[in-house]
């Protein structure tokens, strides 16, 4: 695949010496959506973390093996300019306590953007992305947390976009929302692959199928099995994937 | 099992109306025997009579005081706050976290008389500052330093780690997650922390029997000339028999200043907590 963007070679992680996550060999395509399913507790979530070392805010990870951005080891890398580079989205929205505003001039005023003009092209333009722009344009100065939990997980992914990241991780984005708001998001998401390359760990197999173009199945800390989506769910190639897909492990 | 519960409330409650009775007791005592003597000149005149403190009012205390006790927080709180900033977001070692806890934990134990001596010999002695306000300022600073780091690390260590780690994956640096995140989000705490601390300095005397406070002085104008303080004032009003009248009026200002200020920091923070 030579269109790879990540690639993690024989990677591994252990919590307090409890390895959790071991001899995973993979390739994340850009510009694409890659969907990490499996039951809970398989380390999908670990290695979502690991791809911009989000992991190392954890007290007692040790990580083995190598990620690879770009063909750069990104252990090589500053943390701050990888995390850049592969933004992230959380499982519950974290919108911070200031205004929807000032939520998306975060990141731009640290990396040094002070012109106010140029502060609120970039505000608007990623609302726009996310589609929250004709919602929340007359009331940029209300508090962030009084938006719904949709509206909330779509600023965060605005905010994460503010950063300008090549990669965006989503850790179960839709797992607090509702149906609607689930829709939308993945709406905006299969609009946003276009620019971005998409990893997002999920629960739900059926967005996983909606809106992935390359599914990777794991079990009890290794990768199982990797295919295409369409590929995986028609023709799995090993027993324990057909079966976490015909429901057996849920 | 009912009369066992009863117990215990009356228990509870009973302890509730000591506590509340001796504060108010207190309290009332101060202000019914204080509040004879508070008048405009009081409040606006130096110390003057025969005997010193018999006649005239309080004022280069008051001033003294605040002062005092403005120094000790800014010195107390940059590096109680600072203190805490660096043991909850950047000290990786458990070991020096730890040894920082009991440092604190000493500091905190340490009698405020000796304290005084500390700053005594360092400042006054050693750095050749002689009594004045710096000196005096920065021994209660030292003093307080615990009392204020404690909470800060308290207040630190509740922030949702969640708006931390967003902030983080974003590519932020620490300093700049602490800056903008961190502090905002337990702003209240903190200024109810420093202020409570600034309560405890004003009440105390003994760091500033040694490092800067004297009998009479003029309204102070400068850092390095010693100045009068309320609780020095009271001490040597009612140890030297000038006036009980005046010494209750001293600490009538005194408890009301800390009545006011205990309030703001209530009010603050309970205003930020809505």
């Amino acid at each position: 695949m030579s269109d790879a963007i990540i690639k993690l070679h024989d990677f591994g992680v252990a919590y307090d010496q409890k390895t959790v996550l071991s001899g995973v060999n993979t390739s994340i395509r850009s510009g694409r959506i890659t969907a990490i399913i499996g039951p809970s507790g398989c380390g999908k979530s670990t290695m979502l973390k690991a791809m911009n070392r989000m992991l190392e805010t954890q007290k007692d990870a040790a990580v083995f093996g190598s990620v690879l951005l770009n063909g750069v080891d990104i252990h090589t890398m500053e943390a701050e300019q990888l995390r850049r580079k592969v933004g992230m989205v959380f499982q519950t929205p974290t919108p911070f306590p200031m205004s929807v505003y000032k939520n998306m001039t975060y990141a731009p005023q640290y990396y040094g953007v002070t012109g106010k003009q140029e502060l609120s092209r970039i505000v608007r333009e990623n609302l726009e992305v996310t589609g929250l722009w004709e919602e929340v344009k007359d009331d940029l100065n209300k508090s962030a947390l009084k938006l719904s939990g949709g509206q909330q997980q779509r600023l965060c992914i605005a905010r994460a976009l503010t950063a300008q990241p090549e990669v965006l991780l989503l850790d179960e984005p839709c797992s607090a929302l509702d149906v609607k708001s689930t829709q939308v998001i993945e709406e905006l998401l299969l609009k946003l692959k276009e620019t971005y390359t998409i990893v997002i760990v999920t629960h739900n197999l059926f967005q996983a199928r909606r809106i992935a173009d390359d599914c990777i199945f794991m079990l009890n800390g290794e990768l199982w099995e990797q295919n295409t989506t369409e590929e995986l769910f028609a023709n799995p190639q090993k027993k324990e994937t057909r079966d976490y897909l015909q429901g057996v492990y849920a | 099992m009912k009369l066992k519960t009863a117990l215990v409330k009356l228990w509870a409650v009973a302890s509730c109306c000591l506590t509340f009775g001796v504060i108010f007791f207190l309290f009332a005592y101060i202000f019914a025997k204080g509040a004879g003597a508070i008048t405009w000149e009081f409040l606006t005149e130096s110390p003057k009579g025969m005997i010193i403190g018999t006649e005239g009012g309080i004022l280069p205390a008051i001033v003294g005081s605040a002062w005092y006790t403005g120094i000790a927080c800014l010195f107390g709180a940059t590096l109680g706050i600072c203190t805490a900033v660096y043991q909850v977001y950047y000290c990786r070692s458990q070991r020096l976290s730890n040894a920082i806890a009991l440092v604190m934990q000493c500091m905190a134990g340490v009698p405020s008389i000796v304290m005084g001596l500390f700053g005594y010999t360092l400042l006054v002695l050693t750095l050749g500052w002689g009594k004045c306000i710096l000196a005096g300022g920065i021994t209660q600073g030292v003093m307080i330093l615990p009392f204020i780091q404690v909470r800060a690390e308290k207040a630190l260590r509740e922030v949702d780690q969640n708006l931390v780690r967003a902030s983080y994956a974003m590519g932020m640096s620490r300093a700049y997650t602490v800056r903008r995140i961190v502090l905002p989000q337990c702003l209240p705490q903190l200024v109810s922390g420093v202020i409570l601390g600034a309560c405890y300095a004003m009440g105390a005397c003994a760091p500033l029997i040694f490092t800067g406070a004297v009998i009479i002085a003029k309204v102070p104008k400068d850092l390095m000339k010693p100045a009068m303080a309320l609780p020095y004032h009271l001490y040597m009003l009612l140890t030297q028999g000038t006036s009980s009248v005046n010494a209750y009026g001293t600490a009538f200002v005194m408890m009301i200043i800390v009545l006011v200020t205990n309030s703001l920091a209530t009010w603050f923070a309970w205003r930020n907590k809505k």
